[in-house]
């Protein structure tokens, strides 16, 4: 019998797969899935305190082996997704991770304590490295990931991960000041700041010009931050994001560090496709006989011995 | 605000539907002619599509993100689209051999007949591939239709598309746009899907905007409502197109 069962964030997760936010929406026009299979976890659509409709079209454009999305954070913002969207996700049995962001300490203050207290709030996580909205990602620096995840804290007790992104030199310094501050995990990674260009008029493809760059195109970079982080901190749950398309990349993935592991794109192409990781998964596991798949996390710190001595 | 609840006029997915499972599609049939492709797809279930609605399609090689493709007709378990011969999909559709496997979801957006007042007759306007959800609309649907302006850019096969009036831009005819306004009177709707080029003139042209519908073609990403790539800004805020369009009212849309 195999256990894909993650207890980590003070949660029991099913499986170790998740929603990362943004390309399944609020995950309701996946509900019948979910109603159907386990599922690790849904993070949401990053909640902003005030209703944002986004940037201006085109938000999209492919890439080769992923895309450039520029979707600004649309959202309905804080009271109605209290009203309309949560009482929805309560129904869904699976674990809520709600994302969210505010563009001062004030805001995330304000919203984690909200947040934190709601009924049917898991786990939150706070976005810290949007490239698609004004100024920089604050996890582009120590500083403000510092000042943001402690105003986060202040205000609540439910777990917080710290999303960030994979646009700097070194990753370690931005996650310890955000584990410092007592953000109990880490969400790596965000998408990669990106462009496109239209040949035909020699303009930027997207309104807004930068993108993130999504999908298996990144898969290594996010490796690399997922990897460089769980060398630097054994214990901490790390929600490994970035290019998983497939059980090899999700293997990948979990192999590097990542105690559970988000898909992002490849849900926009197929819906369907995180629950066949699961079975996938589970297969992959029974086959070599290993019998719970937190032997398969950060084996590549460990000369890959986990694997290798059960196979 | 544009989320899903309450909003949708499409179906309710339902888990293990066509809706949000992929499906095998075969290529079956092809006839290409003048720089577009109609293709005939074997599909594993029935589509149940209805004009104006449009499939996601992909193959397992790519690309990463689908793409929406409207039905030509849809006839039990056999789906046609009528595409452009160039892009990475498309060309591959126009291209492979008969036998290729693609992958389609759907059918996806708002059918025409239900995003438009029944209490009016219609022009439709349709340029390039933008004919085909039209001729579906004409064919199944005729007591909406008062007539038609169809245009490509270059001639095609005489049987490309059967027993479908054609204006052909490089024989000098007049434009699908033009023709449209030549024949449009109060009173008529106008329907329309074509270039944003078209789009525009028939925009300008048109003394009344009541009764007008554009269907918009952005880059779409999910399809099914989820992930907010496909939105256009509307008088009344963002609208998704996967599934509170494709078709839009000229008077929300403010051009
Ligand atoms: C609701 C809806 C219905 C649609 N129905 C149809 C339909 O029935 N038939 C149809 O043919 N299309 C249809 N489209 C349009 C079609 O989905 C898009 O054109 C889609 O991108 C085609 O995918 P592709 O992989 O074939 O082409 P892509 O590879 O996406 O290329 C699309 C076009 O962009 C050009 N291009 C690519 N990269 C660049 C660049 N860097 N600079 C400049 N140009 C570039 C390509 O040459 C090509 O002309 C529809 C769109 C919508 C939203
Ligand atoms: C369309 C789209 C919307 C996204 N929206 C958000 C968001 O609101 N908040 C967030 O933290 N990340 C957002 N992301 C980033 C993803 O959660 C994920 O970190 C990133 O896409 C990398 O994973 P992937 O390669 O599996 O897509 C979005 C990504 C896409 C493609």
């Amino acid at each position: 019998m195999v256990d894909l069962a993650v207890s980590r964030l003070g949660q029991s997760f099913a499986n170790p797969v998740l929603l990362s936010s943004g390309p399944a929406g609020f995950g309701l026009e996946l509900a019948p899935l979910f109603r159907s299979k386990p599922l690790g976890g849904l993070t949401t659509k990053t909640v902003t305190p005030s209703p944002r409709q986004g940037n201006p079209p085109p938000r999209l454009v492919d890439a080769p082996a992923g895309a450039l999305n520029s979707i600004g954070l649309a959202n309905p913002g804080l009271d109605e997704f209290l009203a309309q969207v949560l009482p929805e996700l309560r129904e869904l049995p699976t674990v809520r991770l709600i994302s969210f962001a505010a563009s001062d300490v004030q805001g995330v203050e304000a919203m984690a304590g909200v947040l934190g207290e709601a009924a049917g709030v898991d786990v939150l996580e706070l976005n810290l490295s949007c490239p698609n909205v004004e100024g920089r990602p604050p996890s582009w620096d120590s500083a403000s990931t510092r000042e943001l995840v402690r105003a986060a804290t202040r205000a609540t007790c439910t777990p917080l991960l710290a999303k960030l992104s994979p646009d700097v030199t070194d990753v370690v310094p931005v996650a310890a000041a955000a584990l410092e501050e007592g953000a109990a995990g880490l969400t790596l990674v965000n998408t990669v700041r990106g462009l496109r260009i239209q040949r035909d008029t020699g303009r930027p493809t997207l309104a807004r010009m930068w993108g993130g760059l999504s999908g298996a195109a990144i898969l290594p970079i996010a490796l690399a931050r997922v990897f460089e982080a769980r060398r630097a901190f054994p214990e901490v749950p790390i929600v490994g994001v970035g290019g998983v398309t497939d059980l090899g990349s999700l293997l990948e993935m979990a192999m590097a560090g990542a105690d559970l592991v988000g898909i992002g794109l490849a849900v926009m192409c197929d819906p369907e496709l995180p629950w066949r990781l699961c079975v996938e998964l589970k297969q992959w596991l029974c086959r070599r006989r290993i019998s719970r798949y937190s032997q398969l996390v950060g084996c590549a710190h460990r000369g890959g011995v986990d694997v290798c001595r059960t196979c | 605000m544009s989320i899903s609840k309450g909003r949708r006029r499409t179906a309710t997915p339902v888990a293990g539907s066509f809706f949000l499972c992929w499906q095998a599609a075969y290529l079956d049939r092809r006839r290409q002619s003048g720089g577009y492709a109609v293709v005939e797809l074997i599909v594993e279930r029935e589509a149940r599509g209805q004009p104006g609605q449009f499939l996601m399609a992909r193959t397992e090689c790519g690309p990463a993100l689908p793409r929406p493709l409207s039905l030509l007709w849809a006839e039990g378990k056999r789906v046609a689209l009528l595409v452009k011969d160039e892009g990475q999909l498309r060309a591959r559709m126009a291209e492979a051999p008969l036998g290729t496997r693609f992958d389609v979801r759907g059918p996806y957006g708002v059918p025409y007949r239900d995003a438009v007042e029944h209490s009016r007759r219609y022009v439709l306007v349709g340029g390039g591939s933008g004919i085909a959800p039209l001729r579906f609309l004409w064919q199944r649907h005729p007591e909406l239709v008062e007539s038609v302006a169809f245009g490509l850019r270059h001639t095609v096969d005489e049987n490309f598309l059967p027993d479908t009036p054609l204006l052909i831009e490089e024989l000098g005819q007049p434009t699908a746009g033009d023709q449209a306004l030549h024949v449009w009177r109060p009173g008529l709707g106008l329907i329309a899907c074509g270039p944003r080029e078209m789009l525009r003139q028939l925009a300008a042209g048109l003394p009344e905007r009541k009764g007008v519908y554009f269907a918009l073609e952005e880059r779409m990403g999910c399809g099914y409502g989820a992930c907010q790539g496909c939105v256009v800004m509307t008088r009344d805020g963002p609208l998704r197109l996967c599934t509170d369009g494709p078709l839009v009212a000229l008077d929300r849309l403010g051009w």
